[in-house]
This record gives C-alpha cells, structure tokens and sequence, in this order.
C-alpha cells in the first residue's frame, strides 16, 4: 500500500485509488481530498513524464470559476511511489456527473437545443471568453473530454487541457484543417477560433447524438473537409435543425476570418437569428493537377498532396505543367505572388539541385497554403508546435532527423512573410528559431538536438538519464537533484552528459556556451573532460545558490583522482589531497574547482618534475664519474702522491737546513 | 742557429769554469758533499721520471743531513784533515744516509696518504650526490630515477 501523496499542503493523492473514468489517453487519474479548504471530490492527472504538459497556462487556469470546465485547484511535482519517480500532478475538481462520451465513436440520446444551449454552450462560451481575456485556448475540446458537472448531467463541462501539449488527443475530426493538417503533437498553442470550431464539432456530436464520421481516418478527414467544407464534411448528410445549422455553419467556417467569434455565438444564444450562410468552399482550378497518380482541383488540396507525396513531388515541380496550373489554371493572383516570391520563376525552379528537393516541395506547399503548417520531409508543425512534437518522440531518431532537417530548412522566417495577419506571438519564437541552426549544427555537448529541446520547451524536464526520475524543470534544481544522484549507491559514469550540458546552457543565461564548449574535447574520457563538468556544475551552484553538495564533490573526488595522482611532487599530491579532502566536505564545486582548475600548478609540477629527472641523470653520471675515479685512484695518488712528496720533502728540508743555520750561528 | 749554439757552448763553459774553481777553492766540502750527497746521485740515476721528484724528494732531505757537516766544516776548519775527520765518523755517515733514507720514505709513503686522501673525499661526494638523489625520489618518486616523463609516469600508474 503506497503512502499518500501530498501536493503543497493543500491536496492529498492516494495512489491505490485508480479512478479509470477519468484517466486521459496517456495520463492516469487519481482520487484526492482537499486537505483545508472546501472543494468536493477531488481527482488527480499523474502526468506522463514524456509529454509535456502546458507549465505555462497553469496560472491562467488557475482560479477561474463556473461550472464550463472542472476546476483546477493545484499542481506540483511530487514523488509518485508507484513509479519510484517525481512525477507533476495536476489537481481538479471532480465533475459529479461522469463522463458525456467514453470515446468519439459512442453512440448515445441526441439531447434537444435547449438542453445543449442551457447545459453546454452557453456556460462553454462564457468559459472561453474568459479563457481568451487570459490569453489561453483549451485546445482540448472533444466529445470524449465534455463531462457532467453535476449528479443531475443537467451542466456539461470541458475536461482537463493542461496535461498535454494543445490539441494533441484531439482527433482530426474536431481540428481545423489547419490544425488537422499538422502531426498532433505540433499542433502549437492555438486559439480560441480553434476551440469555437471544436466546440462546433462537440455540438454536432451532442445534437446528433453520434459522431457520423468518426471511422475515417485522418488524411481522409481533411480531404473532405477541404473538398466539402468542415460542416458539410462533419454533419455528413445527417439532418440538423435550421437554427443549430446556423450556429454550426458559423463555428465550422473553414476561413478563421468568416468563423463565428464568442460575441455572435452569444448573440446566437441571445436570440439573434440570421440565415445559415453556405459553406464556402475553395475555389477550383480551371483544371485538375496530377500529383503522385491523384487529381486534385483545388490549390489547398493540391499543397496537401504535395507535402504527402514530398518524395516524388520534385519532378512534377520542376516540371512545365505545374508552373502552367499555378499561373493559368488556378486564377488566383495571390497564390501566384507568393509562388513568385517562395520559389521564384520557372527557371529558378529546373536550375535548382537535386538535393534541394524537399525544401522546394515545403516552400512549394507554403506559397499554395500560407495558412497550414510548415510541411518537410513528411513532418507537418505550426512553428509553435516543434517543441512539443519533439519532446514527445526525442528518443526516436526519425523524429530528431525530421525536427533536425525542419530546423535547418530555415523555413520560419519565409512562412512569417506569407501569414496574412501578424501575430507578434510568434516574433519571440521566430529570434529563437533565427539561432537554432548554428546551434544544431555544433555536435559537442551542450548544442546539437538536446539544446533544441531544451529552447523550444522552456519548461520541460531535463531528460538525463542520472536525474530524469527526478523531473528537474528548474535550473536550481539541478546541483540538489545530481546531489541525490551522487548520493545513489548504484551510482557510475560522470555526473554530466549531452542533456545536463544542454539543459544548463539553456535554462541559466549565467551558463553561457564558454561553459559547455570545454566539454566537446576530443578525450571524453580524461580528467579534462570531468574538470570541464565539474566548472560547469560549480558554475550553475554559484550562480543559483543551490547550497552544498557534498556527495556531488565527492562524485568529483573521485573522478579526479588520476588528475591529483598525475602530481609527480609527492609533497604536493599529498598537500592537493589534503585541501580537495576539506574543499569536498564543504560541497561547494567551486572549491574544488579552483583546486582542480590550477593549470600553473600543473605547469610548476611538470616543470620541476622534468628538472628533478634532469638533475637525478645528473647525479648519477656524477656518481658514475666518481665511481671510475676511484677505480683509477692508484695511478692518480702516485701521480700526485710523487708531487706531493717532493713539495713536503722540499718544505720539511728548508725548516731543517733553515733551522740548522740557526743552531749553527747561535 | 749556429749562433745560438756556439752561445750556449760558451755559457755551458763559463759555468764549468766557475764551478771548477769554486770546487778548486772549497775542495774539502766538496769532497764531504760529494759523499754525503750520494744517495741523491743513485736517486738521480735510478729515476726515470722527467719530473725527477725522486730525485728532488731525497735530494732536500738529504741535503739537510749533510748541512750541518758542512757549516761544522766552515766554521771551525775548512781543511782535508778535518773533512776526513768528519767523513770518518759514523755519525755523520748515519746522519746524512739517514736523512737522504727518510726522503726516500716520505717518497713512498706520499702516494699511499694522497691516495687515501682522494678516496676519502670521493666518496663523501658520491655519498652526498647519493643523498641528493634519494631526496629527489622521496620528492618526485620513482619516476625520477628510471627517468621516465610525466606522461610515462602516469601511464604507468593509470594501468597499475
């Protein structure tokens, strides 16, 4: 039996009550009370650590009232006991009634106007304008996510939309073809035109009572929306009464300019009455293009077709008759200018090479459809959604390759220049996606794909595999989490790697890449590569205040300890060992850096080692030399022995014969 | 060169002639110096040495003996019978042979104590460039005496 999990003082999880009714396509949901204040049942979304879950509208869905949507009431990131791991939770209200739908595909009573007016659109608008004055979508509008609020399932509320990327369970039937278009996890943020279209799509689901087309598959989905439009496409012949077929020809417009805002849904709910307007539908070539064997007669499905058959659409783009069917056929002088302006005239197009046929064929696909996502090599994102799309799937080497060649395209700027309206959202995003590829394109730690996930999901956890179970999300985490990782029993390697490095650079504009580049050393292996982790690491604890880590020192101790043993001066290496010993009982990196980090002392080791070897050969050759002057010791001492008589000789005869003299002559 | 010849000749004859009438003048301490340096002459012939440091080691000392003889000669009187007098007295045969045989020691004796003398101060040097290599180990370890470098050195004790 797991012990309870506590969010924040405020909310209590018990991991052995599963409530299954609730769960989401990949996040399971819990029983939780409230701990002080008064809120009802409460249910937890223990958070699947690969998807990122939306960090940033946390705040702005926080304390929002009503009944539209279940009520957010805490979050944290918690110790999960079951998946021996910190994992974030996020706690709602529980809604009383159920769920309204188990799948897209239930079949259930068609519930009348006022019902669904009164129970679902009138307090969902009223959601979404509040929703919208905070700047958020829900972005997951979907039959399957409507719940009732109450035990009567008189109030229908939307589900949780924060435990996900936008959009990502939403199935292609409740996007807008723009968004349908795009791989669901790069679907970007969105906005509230996109939830009034799936709030359309919900009102058909509860009107008809079923979901008429829920069996087609997603290609399927958005060749018949483009080809019948949205309402016509979604409704599938099934009958719908006039005056909801005005509210849903109005929130199913395909052009977001023509699609109903909040203010006319609450007029409609007012009481305003106008006639449904038809769906407007593309306009269609004066004749058919052929792309990969299929015809296709309008510019949107056409760009479509291209970016699904990218492989074999550059002969056909290069070829006379597409450039006759943009310019002839199609009527449409805009489509022409911006062919013009993405991919230049004919001539431009056949004397491109080969190898630039994929980047044609995506800007081929902007110029027909400046609106859809950016479609390359059969990865198809808004430019808000890449990060999304690529934190879910990191560890798949044909999604890094796609995002890789996605960012290197360097298409963002030219789709910004083709958008009819300016979102200045994205200007941010753009500067970002400006620096990317320099940063791609450098292989060392702390650049390459990490540091792309890194920038473009400013919020996610730091994917090493030494803290990942520990779902660091902040920089100042990380010295405490690797701290604990020190602290494993089990632990091995090097307290750093590609994501530590990247994750550092990324989140701490006091890291900078003077940093991380030391660690793109050719040794990955030496202590040079460990003292470039160690100043990084101390760098990040200085910068961040993160306190001791004593463990982490320790970690380093040991890994530097060829580096101290690499002292030839045995005083020295023992002195060096005494003051790393005291630097690492502090925990403080910086101690032990400034130890490590001596290069004179090196210097002054290697020199002085080098002189001491000099001076021992010479010693020994002196030795040597002695050594054979002992061997000849009996011819020298005659030599100088002889010498050496003859002076005392000389000297003792002058004192005597002097002395003498002097006895004489007394 | 035939100038400088005939000079020395004539140089070499002066000095004879010099030396033959000084002997000719004092020929009673020639005769006691003629005797009693003896042993310098065998020392002169026995030595082959150019350097003659033989020959000036038993020269000196021999020397001394006969000195006193030949002031005792001057002094009191310098005559044939008083040289025989002196010659024929033991004592001054043991004197001057004496003196002449202690230069011969000191000759003999000189190698032995210089060589003694070298080895001794050798070694203290060996001993003390010893010493020194042994501070460098305790200093800089093993490394330092098989010569091997830094690089070696740690090479070494990553594998061991």
């Amino acid at each position: 039996m797991a012990d309870r999990v506590v969010i924040k003082e405020r909310v209590e999880i018990d991991p052995d009550n599963p409530v299954p009714e609730f769960d989401m396509p990949h996040t399971k949901a819990f029983a939780a009370v409230a701990r002080r204040e008064e809120h009802g049942d409460l249910i937890a979304y223990v958070c699947d650590p690969r998807i990122p879950f939306r960090h940033d509208d946390i705040d702005s869905v926080r304390g929002m009232t009503g009944s539209a949507m279940m009520r957010f009431v805490e979050w944290g990131v918690a110790v999960w006991a079951p998946a021996r791991r910190r994992l974030p939770i996020l706690v709602y209200e529980r809604p009383q009634g159920g769920r309204v739908a188990k799948a897209v595909s239930d079949v259930q009573e068609p519930m009348n106007e006022d019902r669904i007016v009164r129970g679902f659109l009138t307090p969902a608008v009223a959601l979404l304008r509040d929703l919208s004055t905070r700047g958020v979508a829900h972005r997951a509008i979907r039959p399957d996510n409507l719940f009732f609020a109450d035990a009567a399932k008189k109030v229908m509320a939307l589900g949780d939309c924060l435990t996900c990327p936008p959009g990502l369970y939403n199935p292609a039937f409740c996007e807008t073809i723009e968004q349908a278009m795009a791989d669901p996890a790069a679907r970007g943020r969105g906005g509230v035109a996109d939830d009034l279209y799936s709030l359309g799509v919900c009102l058909i689901f509860l009107v008809l009572g079923r979901n008429p087309i829920h069996e087609l598959g997603a290609t399927e989905m958005i060749e018949r929306k483009i080809n019948l439009g949205s309402y016509g496409a979604l409704t599938a012949g099934a009958r719908i009464q006039m005056n909801m077929m005005e509210l849903l020809r109005g929130l199913l417009s395909d052009d977001p300019r023509e699609r109903w805002s909040i203010r006319e849904v609450e007029l409609w709910i007012g009481g305003r009455r106008l006639t449904p307007k038809q769906a407007k539908l593309p306009s269609k070539a004066a004749r058919s293009i052929t792309i990969a064997g299929r015809d296709y007669e309008n510019v949107r499905s056409a760009a479509e077709g291209l970016a699904r058959n990218w492989l074999t659409a550059g002969e056909m783009l290069r070829g006379h008759d597409f450039d006759n069917w943009v310019r002839r056929s199609l009527n449409d002088d805009k489509v022409v200018e911006n062919v013009n302006k993405v991919l230049g005239n004919h001539a431009a197009l056949q004397g491109a090479p080969e190898s630039d046929t994929p980047r044609l064929v995506t800007r081929a696909c902007m110029a027909l459809d400046p609106a859809a996502p950016i479609r390359h090599k059969g990865f198809s994102a808004h430019i808000d959604g890449v990060g999304a799309a690529l934190a879910l799937e990191f560890d798949r080497d044909d999604v890094r390759q796609k995002v890789s060649d996605f960012i290197n395209g360097r298409f963002v700027g030219l789709w910004m220049s083709l958008q009819a309206r300016t979102r200045s959202d994205l200007n941010e995003l753009y500067a970002i996606y400006d620096k990317l590829p320099m940063i791609l394109n450098q292989t060392g730690p702390g650049f390459g794909m990490e540091r792309v996930l890194y920038a473009l999901n400013p919020h996610i956890h730091c994917r090493s595999p030494l803290i990942e179970h520990l779902y660091v999300t902040r920089i100042e985490e990380l010295v405490p989490a690797l701290e604990r990782a020190a602290s494993a029993k089990d632990r091995g390697g090097r307290p750093m790697d590609r994501h530590i490095a990247a994750f550092s650079v990324a989140r701490s504009p006091d890291v900078d890449e003077r940093f991380v580049r030391p660690l793109s050393g050719t040794d990955q292996t030496g202590t040079g590569h460990v003292l470039a982790a160690l100043t990084l690491l101390a760098r990040v604890q200085a910068m961040t205040k993160s306190g001791p880590a004593p463990a982490l020192a320790a970690w380093f101790v040991d890994l530097m300890k060829s580096s101290v043993n690499g002292f030839a001066n045995l005083k020295q290496r023992k002195a060096m060992e005494q003051s790393v010993t005291r630097a690492a009982e502090t925990g403080l990196l910086i101690e032990l850096q400034n130890i490590y980090g001596d290069t004179k002392a090196v210097q002054r080791d290697q020199q002085g080692y080098a002189r001491a070897i000099q001076e021992h050969q010479h010693c020994g050759a002196q030795i040597q030399q002695l050594s054979i002057e002992i061997q000849n010791r009996e011819h020298m001492a005659s030599e100088l022995g002889e010498q050496v008589a003859a002076v005392a000789s000389g000297v003792i005869g002058s004192i005597g014969s002097t002395a003498i003299i002097i006895v004489f002559m007394l | 060169m035939t100038t400088q010849t005939a000079g020395r000749a004539a140089t070499r004859m002066i000095v004879i002639v010099i030396i033959g009438c000084i002997a000719a003048v004092t020929l009673p301490s020639v005769l006691i110096l003629g005797i009693g340096m003896l042993p310098t002459l065998a020392a002169m012939i026995t030595d082959r040495r150019k350097e003659k440091y033989a020959t000036l080691c038993v020269g000196c000392m021999n020397f001394t003996g006969v000195m006193p003889f030949m002031i005792r000669l001057w002094t009191e009187d310098h005559s044939y019978d008083h040289a025989f007098t002196v010659i024929a007295d033991p004592f001054t045969w043991l004197v001057m042979y004496g003196a002449a045989a202690l230069g011969w020691a000191i000759y003999f004796v000189a190698p032995g104590v210089v060589g003694m003398f070298i080895g001794m101060r050798t070694e203290q040097r060996i001993q003390r460039l010893r010493r020194r290599q042994r501070d460098l180990v305790e200093e800089w370890g093993p490394g330092v005496a098989s010569g091997r470098r830094d690089g070696e050195e740690k090479d070494k004790r990553n594998t061991g």
